[in-house]
């Protein structure tokens, strides 16, 4: 049955049966490897997943990050003039080396409990004894300058 | 083989095993549905875009594919309507084929007594001169040795129908080679 199909269409094709059957057309190299990764890539649901996670760990972090800037912008939009002698802000440093009215810290940690008109700073007792007129304060992370006078 | 693999792929792809399916049905189908589009639609580019919706359509579908057709005929036919849908959409798109450019004709693959290079360029020149519809016909029957069971259901068209399609394209074919 199967010779005599063969047979049939060995018929049917008349003189293309003198003629080898090949690929004549042109095609970019690597071109089936590249496609297959490229549709891999597309379709590939373990791909969304990890797509949709990067998009959900991605939107998490900006959430994070603009509440952290407004944060630290409300610390200096609300940065009180010293006129006030009310206690709104407490601001605590850690101080690893004071010298000559120069003071360097390891961080800075700022809270907020009411906003007014002043700030008052209150620093261990290690630096009540010395008087200065301005403080420059360094952070690795925050630049805070303290331009008015506090009373330590 | 071909079974085996189809009934694999859909199997797979039941039990959740995408990304297995995935990889099993590109590497069975890829270049065998790209050479099915790239013969009508002649142009790398446009065969390749097709190729890439072709894909997306068949992921899509395989849900809801019920197995009433056979797996590959079912891939072929939704090659095909991507290919119609791509030549209704390009009213010019026009068989001006610049062989430099499409083909690669190798003259070691010729029988001794033809010149093998120069009836290949003949060959595809009289396959380029039929209407697209008959040479992709002759494409599934000639290259790609389907029954005319499985052309039909492929491209939803009687087997009587495509018997007539494929001898009229083959005569055409020869009487373009005598011809020429």
């Amino acid at each position: 049955m199967q010779n005599n199909n063969q047979h049939i269409e060995q018929e049917e094709n008349g003189i293309l049966n003198q003629i080898p059957k090949q690929n004549n057309f042109k095609i970019p190299s690597d071109y089936f490897e590249n496609f297959s990764n490229k549709i891999e890539n597309e379709l590939h649901p373990k791909n969304k997943k990890s797509n949709k996670k990067k998009r959900k760990v991605l939107i998490t972090m900006v959430v994070n990050l603009s509440i952290a800037a407004a944060v630290v912008l409300g610390v200096f939009i609300f940065k009180p003039s010293s006129k006030s002698s009310e206690t709104t802000q407490s601001v605590s440093v850690n101080i690893t080396d004071f010298q000559d009215g120069f003071i360097e810290m390891d961080d800075i940690e700022v809270s907020l409990f009411e906003v007014e008109e002043n700030l008052e700073v209150e620093i261990a007792s290690l630096i009540y004894e010395y008087e200065f007129n301005e403080i420059e304060t360094y952070s690795d992370d925050i630049g805070f300058d303290f331009e008015d006078d506090f009373e330590l | 083989m071909q079974i085996d693999n189809d009934l694999k792929i859909i199997s797979l792809y039941k039990v959740g095993k995408h990304q297995e399916a995935l990889k099993l049905l590109m590497s069975s189908y890829q270049e065998r549905l790209y050479w099915h589009i790239r013969r009508i639609v002649i142009s790398h580019d446009d065969a390749d875009d097709i190729l890439q919706n072709t894909f997306i359509k068949i992921w899509k579908g395989l849900e809801n594919f019920k197995g009433e057709s056979q797996l590959y005929t079912w891939l072929f036919r939704i090659a095909s309507n991507e290919v119609f849908s791509f030549i209704e959409k390009n009213k010019k798109f026009k068989n001006n084929i610049d062989v430099n450019h499409i083909y690669e004709f190798k003259s070691d693959a010729h029988p001794a007594d033809m010149d093998g290079e120069a009836i290949q360029q003949k060959l595809e020149n009289a396959i380029a001169t039929l209407p697209e519809k008959q040479r992709m016909v002759f494409h599934l029957k000639y290259y790609e040795e389907m029954k005319y069971s499985e052309i039909s259901e492929v491209l939803g068209t009687s087997e009587g129908a495509l018997k007539a399609n494929y001898h009229l394209a083959v005569k055409k074919i020869e009487e373009f080679l005598k011809s020429n």
